[in-house]
């Protein structure tokens, strides 16, 4: 790639952000957030959050994206058939749009289908030209062709009137596909080759050295104008077009680009808080999902125009913009909906996902693959330009799959690599033990290689990522050793018995630049995410207290097991009260815990502490009490998580919580917020009907309560299933963290260690001679 | 039972407990009500009015009187002590309401002063009357669930009632929640678990309320009996009338009891056993309904065989479930714990070598784990709001 360089530094020194994805690794089509959208009419253009919003209706401008979605689907995975977006609809909202009387295309449409104006902009007219001639060229089906060639046509002319560069390149854009079908047809080419012409007089006239642009500021969508540029000068064999399209893309991107810590380019998109202007810095924020997917757009065919890998790179920097790899380090995309948040703040993401943004990143993501298809099957690069040597879409990056090395044969080890097997991106190679035995029976049940020692594993180029499974006191040693080898590192908890050991390794993590991740696999169950939410959402007021009761089966500990030894596993507290230490403060999230006071009980006859408890005190304000027993047969075994709230409680039972029950005295609005946050399938059950509603006087506070209600869900799939669907979770973010810059995973390491030290105090005041 | 002279019933404090109470002892036989007094002569009137229970003018009065023999004290804690050696000093019986004192102290000095005077103290903690709790009692006495591990007590308590004014909030009134609230659960589980080990408070914090009135609204403590056996006292008073909700917990080696509400109204196990030791667990509660969840073939693999390093043999997992008195009411349950409290309480009067269920003792025993847990909740830990 041509060195590019670096853009005006911004205020802050960008995150060191991980590579972008491989090849293989690009992002999977997900149409989810587009289809929730979408309603009978078409596609609705807002929404809040991630539901649509009614409020501002339709316009034709998402519906031709939209409709070029489809399209671009079709080609990509045509066996994904004609349902997987409704084409048709978006379709046959152009239509609907057409203004038969004026010729033109209207843009807005309530939500009670009133068109707001009788004829939209140009650039919406544009936009509907451009969708309408790939739909005349790309449909499916002949019955699609021929009505988007037969609006095309019939609103073509509307282009002569284009005030507007960008609504000239969307034409434009439209009749070169449209010319694709019909080369002969005289009236579009005379069209499209004025349009052309219009489009380089006004460059040429406007552009010099260091200003490769159209006009004095650089504004929206601005990679289009480039594009169609391109795309003319291909179409009429004139180098002047595309050499003057490769040069502004080349400068857009230019200006576009920066480097985080590690010198690496990413992308930084013009903000529309001020743009680009001429002689001035560009604007940063709000950066618009639009302006990356038009880059990938633009990049992905002078690829294939020019064949040279460097246009690749742009696109895959666009890409890796949604991702994560951008100013805030902050993926856009949304994994819950598969959607694309709407640009991107100072502050972060905006966190509406409407139909501009969701099109922009699935447009994007369909382009990528579309090269890829064209890339495997040798389609894509014209034969005269072959600047680049070997397969253009190699990138040096992450491995598609990594390898997987176990340190510790432990039967947790083989729970996981079980857990596993559905986890796409992760191949198990190699186990190491202390224990030969252990290792060579995990070899063979999971058919992996068998590893003499630790170092050798760890010198093994096809291991990328080791689990350190082995008794805790090993813990620190080994997971240091596998970053200091360049390894990304899953840690079984407690990450380390020794806080300066756990802080080791996340220095080692940080200088290696390793994912780092301890099994804190609690996060990831069906429940944690909502009650997190529940939490935030205030609907229950404040969380009062927390109270964590863990009755543990010790059926598999018999005496002289290495969890009675604190020497080894750290004692209950550390070994396994740090998973209640840590999921509380993910579902608080109010800071760390702080040991306030601990104690412990010995069993009778045996030289072990069996129960301890604790209570601590989390971000300064909210109170967990947490008590511990290993001594349960193991039908019997039994936890529960419950928060104590201003307005009632809330009961997560399971280990990984499967079952949840509220109990609540709110209002209507605040019981709707609730079961909103909560999976589908709750049931409630009033515990009050009389007296309601009534005004709650307490605290200070009048509060309204219209329900007193119990709520109570449980997940369908049994114990077994709903652990290892939670570890696969983890392993999945971990994984995404690998492979996307920037990538937050639920479950971080700095939060393990805080975890690790409530516990550490706690066992120390436990200890403490009373 | 042949009924002899009935005992002369004076209660002090007329309050809305008080009028409870009299319409329970109404139906305790041997016991003739024949004075109220309060500090506010027309409430002891209005009381008068509504019960007809004569009123005096004055404390005085009514312990000046001769046909009151025993005294019930309903007035707030801060009064109970001195009310108590007043009225034991002037010959007088007295049932004290919980707590017995503010202090430990105090409480041992009206425990001695009555034995000295010879006359009987009884407190009114309750708990150890109701009849789901005697049940927990002998299962644990006869280690039919193998040894208790941990016991606790979540107390999710309303303040719906208790404005910002309420004595209740006043520690020099009140004790605090330990001592005016906590005692019942002291009391009840040192019945419980004392048989193991002595009683010791190791931990307890308190919760103070945020804004602008920082009063102290949730108490826990820890408490160990002997070396082995744990137990969790956590009360909020921090809920809607409709959201207020306790719940008791007991862990053995063999399953858990879990008792409802604050006067257990129901209790649930959920155990492991041989069909005898699932029987004798049923038969410490009343109309307890039992149903085996799971069988365990002699030679399973399923079946548990070990826990605690110690063999554990059994044949089936079991649920029960029972309810106090039958599925009456909470407030039957309740009275029926006061008249079963009064009654045996007017035995001890009558017969002086009848031992009471709980006496001047308990009152002591468990003002005194409140008060360790109110020291250790102010000393360790001061609860302040945060700034």
């Amino acid at each position: 790639m041509t060195a590019l360089p670096p853009a005006s530094a911004p205020d802050s020194p960008a995150p060191a952000l991980p590579d972008p994805p491989g090849r293989d690794r690009l992002p999977e089509i997900d149409l989810r957030q587009t289809l929730a959208l979408s309603d009978d009419t078409g596609i609705l253009q807002h929404a809040r959050f991630a539901a649509p919003d009614p409020h501002h209706g339709y316009c034709i401008d998402d519906n031709a994206r939209a409709l070029i979605a489809g399209l671009r689907l079709g080609q990509v995975d045509p066996d994904a058939g004609a349902g997987a977006l409704p084409l048709n609809r978006y379709l046959a909202f152009c239509s609907y749009a057409f203004n038969a009387e004026r010729g033109v295309f209207r843009n807005f449409l309530s939500y009670d289908r009133r068109w707001l104006e009788e004829e939209g902009s140009h650039d919406s007219q544009g936009r509907a030209l451009w969708a309408l001639g790939m739909a005349a060229r790309l449909g499916a089906a002949p019955s699609v062709r021929e009505l988007a060639r037969n609006l095309f046509d019939h609103a073509v002319h509307t282009a002569e009137r284009f005030e507007h560069l960008r609504s000239c390149a969307f034409g434009l854009l439209g009749l070169d596909h449209a010319l694709s079908v019909e080369p002969d047809h005289g009236g579009w080419s005379k069209q499209h080759d004025a349009l052309a012409e219009r489009l380089i007089k006004a460059y040429h006239a406007s552009a010099e050295p260091g200003w490769r642009w159209w006009e004095p500021v650089a504004t929206y969508d601005n990679a289009k104008l480039p594009h169609a540029l391109l795309c003319a000068g291909r179409r009429l064999g004139r180098a002047d077009l595309t050499d003057a399209g490769l040069e502004s893309l080349g400068w857009l991107l230019e200006q576009q680009t920066r480097r985080d810590s590690a010198g690496r380019p990413y992308l930084s998109v013009i903000g529309n808080d001020g743009w680009l202007k001429r002689g001035a810095p560009k604007a940063d924020f709000d950066q618009q999902p639009l302006e990356a997917y038009a880059l990938v757009d633009a990049s992905l065919d002078a690829a294939r125009i020019t064949g040279e890998a460097r246009w690749i790179d742009a696109a895959w920097m666009g890409l890796s913009w949604f991702l994560g790899r951008n100013d805030l380090g902050t993926p856009l995309v949304d994994p819950d909906t598969g959607g694309c948040r709407d640009g991107l703040l100072p502050t972060g993401p905006n966190r509406n996902q409407g139909a501009e943004s969701v099109l922009a990143y699935l447009l994007s993501v369909l382009e990528m693959h579309r090269f890829v298809r064209e890339q495997t099957s040798g389609l894509a690069v014209s034969k005269t330009h072959t600047g680049a040597s070997g397969p253009l879409m190699t990138h040096p990056t992450t491995p598609e799959v990594l390898g997987l090395g176990i340190a510790g044969a432990s039967g947790f080890a083989a729970f996981c690599l079980e857990a596993w097997r559905p986890v796409k991106g992760l191949r198990p190679v190699r186990v190491w033990s202390r224990s030969a035995a252990s290792a060579a029976r995990l070899a063979e049940r999971f058919g992996l290689d068998q590893s003499d020692s630790l170092e050798a594993m760890y010198a093994d180029p096809a291991i990328d990522l080791v689990h350190v499974a082995g008794v805790p006191s090993t813990h620190g040693a080994q997971a240091r050793a596998a970053l200091e080898a360049g390894k990304h590192v899953l840690v079984e908890k407690p990450m380390a018995v020794e806080a300066d050991d756990a802080l080791g390794l996340l220095d080692a993590a940080a200088t290696r630049d390793r994912v780092l991740m301890v099994h804190h696999m609690m996060r990831y169950g069906p429940l944690a995410e909502p009650v997190r939410r529940m939490v935030a959402s205030g609907a229950l007021g404040a969380v009062l207290r927390v109270q964590v009761t863990n009755r543990a089966g010790d059926a598999g500990l018999a005496n002289g097991h290495w969890f009675w030894d604190r020497s080894l596993s750290g004692g209950i507290l550390v070994e396994h009260g740090v998973h209640f230490f840590d999921l509380v403060a993910y579902l608080l999230d109010v800071g760390p815990g702080e040991a306030v006071s601990a104690w412990q009980a010995a069993r009778p006859g045996a030289e072990v502490i069996d129960q301890v408890g604790c209570e601590a005190v989390y971000g300064g304000r909210v109170r967990a009490g947490f008590y511990h027993t290993f001594s349960q047969a193991p039908s019997t075994d039994r936890q529960d998580v419950r928060l104590i709230c201003e307005r009632g409680q809330v009961i997560l039972e399971g280990w990984v919580a499967r079952r949840l029950r509220v109990e609540a005295a709110v209002s209507n609005e605040q019981l709707e917020q609730i079961l909103s946050l909560l999976p589908e399938g709750v049931s409630t059950a009033p515990l009050q009907t009389g007296g309601l509603p009534y005004d709650l006087r307490r605290r200070g506070k009048a509060e309204r309560v219209e329900q007193a209600v119990g709520i109570d869900w449980q997940d369908p799939r049994d114990d077994g299933t709903v652990y290892r669907s939670a570890a696969a979770g983890l392993m999945q973010d971990m994984l995404q963290a690998v492979s996307t810059p920037g990538h937050r995973t639920r479950s971080k390491a700095r939060q393990a260690y805080e975890a690790l030290r409530t516990a550490l105090d706690a066992r120390r005041l436990a200890e403490r001679p009373s | 039972m042949s009924v002899a002279r009935p005992i002369g019933y004076g209660v002090v404090g007329a309050g809305a407990f008080a009028r409870f109470c009299a319409e329970q002892y109404r139906q305790v036989p041997g016991l003739r009500q024949v004075a109220v007094a309060d500090i506010d002569p027309q409430a002891a009137q209005r009381f008068a009015q509504d019960t007809g229970v004569p009123a005096e003018a004055s404390v005085d009065a009514l312990l000046a009187n001769p046909s009151v023999e025993l005294v019930h004290l309903t007035t707030p804690p801060s009064t109970h002590y001195a009310l108590a050696l007043r009225a034991i000093v002037a010959g007088k019986h007295v049932l004290c309401e919980k707590p017995l004192a503010l202090t430990e102290r105090e409480a041992q000095e009206v425990a001695h002063a009555a034995d000295q005077r010879g006359v009987r103290l009884g407190v009114n903690l309750i708990m150890r009357y109701n009849p789901l709790c005697a049940g927990v009692e002998a299962v644990l006495d006869r280690g039919l669930l193998g040894d208790p591990l941990y016991a606790s007590f979540q107390n999710l308590a309303k303040d719906e009632p208790l404005g910002p004014d309420h004595w209740f909030w006043n520690t020099d009134a009140s004790g605090g929640i330990f001592i005016e609230h906590g005692v019942h659960f002291f009391d009840v589980f040192e019945g419980w678990l004392e048989r193991f080990g002595a009683g010791r408070v190791v931990s307890a914090q308190h919760g103070v309320r945020p804004g602008a009135h920082p009063v102290v609204e949730q108490a826990r403590a820890t408490a160990r009996y002997g070396p082995s056996v744990l137990a969790d006292f956590m009360h909020s008073f921090t809920q809607a009338s409709a959201m207020d909700r306790q719940s008791w917990r007991i862990v053995c080696e063999r399953g858990d009891l879990r008792l409802d509400g604050w006067t257990p109204m129901t209790i649930e196990a959920d155990f492991l056993a041989e069909e005898s030791g699932a029987e004798a667990v049923t038969s410490c509660f009343g109309g307890a309904r039992l149903e085996r969840v799971q069988t365990f073939a002699p030679d399973s693999e399923e079946a548990p065989t070990r826990a605690r390093f110690k063999p554990l043999s059994t044949t089936g997992r079991y649920a029960l479930r029972a309810e106090a008195l039958g599925g009456q009411d909470k407030p039957a349950v309740y009275g029926h714990m006061l008249a079963e409290l009064m009654s045996d309480l007017l035995a001890g009067i009558r017969d002086p070598s009848h031992r009471p269920k709980v006496t001047g003792a308990n009152g002591v025993a468990s003002v005194a784990m409140a008060e360790a847990a109110r020291r250790l909740a102010e000393t360790i830990d001061p609860g302040q709001a945060p700034a």
